[in-house]
């Protein structure tokens, strides 16, 4: 054979070796995704409503739905605000030393183990307060959310042009003023990708919420400073018992996390493909 | 900036038009000069160089500012020639006008006033070929000096007879009239090199 | 005396430890457009940011000597650099309309977010009036609240304008506004500039000394950041003093 036929026949070979390594390392998502829905799908059909309004002893996950929510909404509330303006200030700071800090820190912040967070906030408040309450476990989800949503609105900051920064202030407007009411409008599609996918991320965390929440799943109670649930832990929770009617539970569970999460995350990832400025 | 390419267009043709009638008052003068009468030149004259250096400006102005094209290139350049031209018809006037003052020559002059009114019909073609685009009296041009050259010819040759101081004036006057008709001449061309372009 | 609305003394700009703008000396009468024109990257641009103190998002730049505006040093420490750009205008060489914004909003957002305008029929009547001083009411006037990405080019420019003009600036800078507009956007915004300079005066960067020539009165050449020559837009276009002038009118400098 020549050179040049033993070459492509190389090149070929190793085309397929990677491919097949790709399809290989997406094979668990694919199956995840199948088995999710191929278990869950009948624990849900057949409970029917029940199951996503019932509580535990009826059979139905509702308030760990509930829960869920509220919590998302709690660590919103806490997180937001103050990734959002982390955001900004990292964007018009650059080069002071908090800034520069600042980026390193939320790198760290997007890595950092998640049952940590959990820990640290049962230190400071589980334990004081001397009862796991949904409060802690939205402290904890917003430690976990806000590095996203701040890292996020930094670089949607910097990508608007360079020129419309100039003509805001062209036009005598303060700083403040620039920034908030020209400039982060302009920004606000990349800001409310960066909000929807910390809220995509910390709606399934399970490790936060191991020493905060406690897992509420018998009554819909409300109240900050009381135990919630949480449908990740509820999950963790069922598939540790023996009976199987949990099991079949969890399943269930998982598909209503899995929808919620891919019913985030994929209109998200599409809208990123419209044009933007 | 069309609009102020046609504004500036506009002032040379007025600048035109006024050393237009300026050189006719003075050939008006020369005629009354070569009657035994008596007029000043000068002052037309000055007048006129005044005129041609602000139709320059102008003219420098609008090629510096519009890089103008095609028939309004040649127009802006045709005026600068015609303005000297203009002028120079001028200054010959007033040269006669000196020739007859110096000499204190008075003789009849036919021929010059002969050559004089041909000479006066030939501006006022020239100017109304250029300043109005008309071709057909361009080629008239061509005629009339003709007629002046063959008058300035014979008054030449009549220096070889008999030499009396009339004569010589005369022969002085006819070459500066010469000249005169030749300037007409050369605007009748610049008419032309605006209208077609060519040179001739 | 004719009235100076800007002046310079002694100008120097640093980008680091670069010197890029190398003691300016600049006198800009009323009512005039006044070309800065050289070859790109001679500091042109960088000088006209120091006549709004836009320079000053700049973090790397450092400006030194003075800048007058009506006989006041607008680089005195107790001068506030957002007072000095509601009196100076600017319109920048890609036409920036906030594209998130409506042609109406476009035009009223220095207004609104200023407080210059105290009712929403006065806020209407400054939005009109600029469009109208920028020769762009007549083809917005049926879609002020459409967007300015269904704009060309050169409409675009003309409302950057118009946003300008609403703040009724006595000056205004423009950075190479043509510079990336269609030769007939170009015309209409050059012819505008006539009737702008009767009542605003116009200090404008191009890098076509052509544009230069048809526009300006006075013009400066600026070369490696010193000013080479200034004078009346004829004058030095007809017979330029200094060398380096003379070979870039001619097309001799790059």
């Amino acid at each position: 054979m020549s050179g040049y036929n033993v070459r492509k026949l190389k090149e070929k070979l190793f085309l397929f070796l990677i491919g097949a390594l790709t399809v290989l390392m997406f094979f668990p998502l694919f199956h995840i995704i199948y088995s999710v829905f191929k278990n869950g799908i009948h624990v849900i059909l057949n409970r029917g409503a029940t199951f996503i309004t019932g509580t535990l002893s009826d059979g139905g996950i509702g308030p760990a739905i509930i829960g869920t929510f509220i919590l998302v909404f709690l660590a919103s509330l806490i997180g937001l605000p103050v990734a959002f303006l982390v955001g900004i200030y990292a964007y018009e700071y650059p080069e002071s030393t908090l800034g520069k800090a600042t980026k390193s820190l939320l790198q760290i912040m997007l890595e950092f183990p998640t049952i940590l967070v959990g820990v640290f906030v049962m230190q400071i408040l589980v334990v004081p307060m001397g009862t796991y309450s949904a409060l802690a476990g939205a402290l904890a989800l917003a430690i976990i959310m806000m590095p996203y949503v701040a890292v996020y609105t930094h670089e949607a900051m910097r990508q608007i042009p360079f020129a419309y920064r100039e003509a805001a202030f062209s036009l005598g407007l303060t700083r403040v003023k620039a920034v908030f009411r020209v400039l982060v409008p302009m920004a606000k599609r990349g800001i409310l990708t960066g909000v929807l996918i910390g809220i995509a991320k910390v709606a399934g965390e399970t490790a936060p919420l191991l020493f905060t929440v406690g897992g509420s799943y018998q009554t819909y109670q409300i109240g900050i400073t009381k135990p919630v649930g949480a449908i990740p832990l509820l999950i963790y929770t069922l598939i540790q018992s023996p009976a199987k009617e949990y099991h079949e539970m969890a399943w269930g569970a998982s598909l209503i996390l899995l929808l919620i999460f891919l019913g985030i995350f994929i209109p998200v990832r599409l809208s990123l493909r419209e044009v933007k400025l | 900036m069309r609009k102020l390419l046609d504004l500036g267009l506009k002032q040379i043709e007025k600048l035109l038009q006024e050393m237009g009638s300026t050189v006719l008052e003075c050939i008006d003068s020369l005629e009354n000069i070569l009657e035994g009468g008596s007029d000043s030149i000068e002052d037309k004259s000055s007048k006129l160089h005044i005129l041609r250096d602000e139709l320059v400006e102008i003219a420098t102005e609008l090629l510096i500012r519009y890089q103008p094209m095609a028939s309004d290139l040649r127009y802006i350049q045709a005026s600068i020639d015609v303005s000297y031209d203009l002028y120079r018809i001028s200054r010959y006037a007033m040269e006669i006008e000196g020739t007859l003052k110096i000499t204190g020559a008075s003789c009849e002059f036919e021929k010059s006033k002969q050559a004089l009114r041909i000479v006066r019909e030939m501006i006022e073609l020239a100017l109304r070929a250029f300043l109005e685009r008309d071709e057909v009296s361009t080629g008239r041009l061509l005629e009339l000096d003709k007629k002046v050259d063959e008058l300035y010819i014979t008054s030449i040759e009549e220096l070889k007879e008999d030499l009396d101081i009339c004569k010589a004036v005369e022969a002085l006057i006819l070459r500066h009239l010469e000249r005169m008709s030749d300037h007409a001449k050369y605007i009748g061309g610049s008419a032309i090199y605006v209208m077609e372009g060519r040179r001739i | 005396m004719i009235e100076l609305v800007l002046e310079t003394k002694d100008l120097k700009v640093y980008y680091g430890k670069n010197m890029v703008i190398k003691d300016v000396n600049l006198k800009v009468p009323k009512n005039v457009v006044f070309a800065l024109m050289g070859p790109s990257g001679c500091g042109k641009s960088t000088m006209l940011r120091t006549f709004n103190r836009l320079l000053e998002l700049n973090s790397e730049a450092r400006v030194e000597g003075e800048v007058r505006i009506f006989g006041r040093n607008i680089y005195a420490p107790d001068v506030d650099p957002i007072e000095v750009r509601r009196e100076v205008g600017m319109v920048f060489q890609y036409p920036n309309p906030f594209p998130h914004l409506t042609i109406y909003d476009n035009v009223a957002i220095g207004l609104k977010l200023n407080r210059l305008v105290r009712s929403k029929e006065e806020l209407d009547k400054r939005v009109k009036w600029a469009l109208k001083k920028a020769a762009l009411w007549d083809e917005v006037k049926d879609r002020l609240d459409d967007y300015p990405s269904n704009l060309s080019g050169g409409q675009r420019q003309r409302l950057v304008i118009a946003r300008t003009l609403a703040m009724k600036p006595k000056i205004l800078l423009m950075d190479e506004p043509t510079a990336n507009i269609d030769p007939v956007g170009t015309k209409k915004i050059e012819e505008l500039l006539f009737e702008l300079k009767k009542e605003y005066t116009i200090i404008l960067v191009t890098h076509s000394p052509a544009q230069a020539a048809r526009v300006s009165d006075y013009v400066a050449f600026l070369y490696l950041g010193e000013l080479i020559e200034v004078g009346p837009t004829k004058r030095v276009f007809e017979n330029p003093e200094h060398e380096l002038t003379e070979q870039y009118v001619t097309g001799a400098l790059g």
